[in-house]
């Protein structure tokens, strides 16, 4: 079975990529403020 | 081939982990050597601020202009990345200063070694911070509605590299002089040798790359226009062993201005019978069928390339285009 994120087309991964990015960020930036 | 498709879904992910790894390493190092943390509000504010300046200076290597990083993963996927990710530290950047709300100033009191009370106030501090938010929102609507401008595509990407360059030298400084984290030695060096590199990526691009091209001349031998908006140029390499490329891939060609000149122009890499004899085997000129579209005078250049290679006139399947 096809993995499906290698199903998505390029855009889509790339903005999939970019959205984990961003909340990636506002979690490490929680975990400074919050320490 | 294995070890090639595996190198290729390696890279990306390595990609992320490497920019993950720049961007929060200066909020991770100003957690461990900034002193105790202060109010959430002031927190977030510091933290959108170091953030936002950290992925602004990463923004400069993914400014789309090195293989390194835009081979294998594509230029249109990391210069996509590029303007997404501006978009992000823009909100960051903007949300910033607004958060200090309620934080008494006046500067740093005698029995407050480690600035947890206070905000600066003094003026050339904080105008360099100001001046880079207004230039920086200026650089981002500027970049999004590029087209609606009527800007040449050179004027812009000139003004574009000096509104950055301008705008991560002012943020040094005011992250450095008004920044409670900037301003422990630790983080002045991080923060210097990131906006070091940053700027260095960008005098590698204007200066050091067209200084280097200078001593790899290529010569134009022939110029054909192949519609009225498409031509077709060869280039031979003069005096070096020219480049190793791939059909589909593209170079910026520099014709009959200084090296140093920001006059360039993307051609498409196309085909040629070599090319050719490298990507497809002997039996499969024979065996496969070939259905492809292009303009018609490229067509007319692959189908003979075929032909002379054995491969049956109804193998070949091609449409022929115009863009005008």
């Amino acid at each position: 079975m096809t993995n499906p994120i290698q199903r998505l087309t390029q855009r889509r991964r790339l903005s999939l990529v970019i959205w984990g990015l961003n909340i990636t960020l506002v979690l490490i930036l929680l975990v400074f403020v919050l320490r | 081939m294995v070890q090639r498709g595996h190198t290729r879904q390696m890279k990306p992910l390595l990609l992320i982990v490497a920019y993950l790894v720049a961007v929060t390493l200066p909020l991770l190092l100003s957690a461990w050597v900034g002193g105790p943390p202060r109010q959430f509000h002031q927190e977030l504010a510091s933290g959108l601020g170091i953030l936002a300046f950290s992925m602004i200076l990463v923004e400069f290597i993914l400014s789309g202009r090195f293989r390194a990083i835009s081979n294998d993963v594509g230029m249109d996927v990391t210069m996509r990345f590029h303007q997404v990710m501006a978009r992000t530290a823009l909100a960051f950047a903007l949300l910033h200063p607004f958060l200090y709300q309620g934080t008494p100033t006046g500067g740093q009191r005698p029995w407050d070694p480690t600035r947890q009370l206070t905000l600066t106030t003094d003026f050339s501090d904080l105008a360099t911070g100001i001046v880079a938010w207004l230039l920086l929102t200026g650089l981002v609507v500027m970049a999004i509605g590029r087209t609606q401008l009527g800007y040449r595509y050179e004027t812009w990407r000139l003004l574009h590299g000096i509104g950055a360059l301008l705008i991560a030298v002012l943020l040094l400084h005011h992250t450095v002089y008004a920044g409670r984290y900037g301003s422990q030695p630790v983080m002045t060096w991080v923060w210097l040798v990131m906006t070091g590199v940053a700027v260095g990526s960008l005098l590698m691009v204007y200066l050091v790359v067209p200084w280097l091209q200078k001593a790899r001349p290529w010569r134009v031998t022939s110029v054909v226009r192949l519609t009225p908006k498409q031509w077709e140029v060869t280039v031979t390499p003069n005096g070096h062993r020219g480049l190793d490329y791939q059909a589909g891939q593209f170079a910026w060609l520099n014709v009959g201005q200084s090296p140093f000149s920001m006059k360039e122009h993307p051609f498409s890499i196309s085909i040629d019978g070599a090319l050719m004899d490298r990507v497809f085997s002997e039996r499969e000129f024979r065996d496969w069928v070939f259905v492809m579209c292009g303009p018609a005078v490229m067509m007319d250049v692959v189908e003979d390339h075929l032909i002379q290679r054995g491969t049956p006139a109804h193998r070949i399947l091609s449409e022929r285009f115009s863009y005008d």
